[in-house]
């Protein structure tokens, strides 16, 4: 026996005699609740705490969300005279360029050593005694420019660093639960690829990222953790380095908190290196 | 021994707009840059490797030595 649809249900369906069926002329606007369908859809906007704390990569925003976003106080942007400073070894040091919404920094002539700013501790949104709670999202940005007029050797190395320990100031990659961005030169003046470097605790992770800056174009960079353990480097907007060994849980020492700028002399080089840091902020919760 | 001094003014905050600061050289004549500086507006230290004699500039500038080391 052979069954013939001779008016498939589909047809017609601006003429659904169902009350209960949607009709293409109402545009949906016949859904019991709006947001429970974008709930239902995977679509839901973004709660005030989601916009705050950047836990979502898909969520999407509203006007209201995202002005509570860029309210967001766990964004900083230190004022200048806030950042201490620290140098270490001839002809080291460090400025704040009336011009500039940034500072100078220059690394020693003929020595080992280093020039640095730094602010912290950070001040937490959320309470982790004394420390910046890793298993939230966290970052910092900034934009870096190299002028020409200074050339850069190969023995300094430029960071940003995010968690370094309070008690003490050093150079060099994060020795506790940290994220940085650093990068040095290949020869004399010839910079080299970002380096993305991660500690969770436990050890140190470095991945060289597939952007090399240019003397005398600036950048920007920032750096992101979700709080899992995922952290990406951005250069310019695009992602150019990711590792998932970053930190991903609360403790260690009290104060590993800095937000630092510096040029290190690693080795005993023959004249001075340069760069400018400018914008800086930072992103803790 | 390394002896850190710590410079604080009485008055003001300080300029930490320039580091080292230039009055470090001031208070130390025979610093030259090698050693560590740490500043902020409220403080400088400054470690040298052996004990020196600041010089004195009045009242409002006080130096000391710090016997631990600290930020």
């Amino acid at each position: 026996m052979s069954i013939y649809i001779t008016q498939p249900d589909n047809v017609g369906i601006t003429v659904e005699s169902d009350p209960n069926a949607l009709k293409i002329a109402s545009n949906l606007s016949d859904l019991a609740s709006a947001p429970t369908a974008r709930t239902n859809l995977g679509v839901a906007y973004a709660t005030n705490d989601q916009a705050l704390t950047g836990t979502s990569q898909t969520t999407t925003l509203n006007p209201l969300t995202s002005i509570i976003s860029q309210m967001n106080t766990n964004v900083i942007q230190p004022n200048l005279a806030q950042f201490a400073a620290s140098t270490s070894g001839a002809g080291a040091a460090t400025s704040i360029p009336s011009t500039s919404a940034g500072f100078a920094l220059t690394s020693p002539t003929v020595a080992v050593g280093y020039a640095i700013r730094y602010v912290g501790p950070l001040v937490n949104g959320v309470a982790i005694t004394g420390n910046i709670q890793w298993t939230r999202p966290a970052g910092f940005c900034a934009r870096l420019v190299n002028p020409n007029f200074n050339t850069f050797q190969t023995q300094a190395v430029a960071r940003v660093s995010l968690g370094k320990q309070d008690v003490s100031i050093y150079a060099g990659p994060p020795t506790a639960r940290g994220i940085a961005v650093s990068y040095g030169a290949s020869v004399t003046s010839v910079l080299s690829a970002l380096i993305l470097e991660v500690h969770d605790g436990t050890s140190l992770t470095t991945v060289t990222s597939s952007f090399t800056p240019t003397m005398n174009l600036s950048f920007d960079i920032a750096v992101y953790s979700d709080g899992l353990g995922n952290v990406t480097l951005y250069a310019n907007g695009t992602q150019v380095a990711t590792t998932s060994a970053g930190p991903s849980t609360n403790g260690g020492g009290t104060y590993e908190t800095k937000l630092m700028a510096e040029i290190h002399n690693t080795s005993t080089a023959t004249q001075t290196s340069y760069v400018r840091v400018e914008n800086i902020k930072y992103f803790v919760n | 021994m390394k002896t850190t001094y710590r410079i604080t003014y009485l008055l003001g905050l300080m300029d930490n707009s320039i580091c080292p600061p230039p009055v470090v050289s001031v208070i130390f004549p025979s610093f030259d840059g090698s050693q560590l500086v740490i500043s902020d507006q409220s403080k400088i230290l400054v470690t040298f490797a052996t004990a020196q004699t600041p010089v004195d500039l009045g009242a409002l500038v006080k130096v000391e030595e710090v016997v631990t080391e600290s930020e």
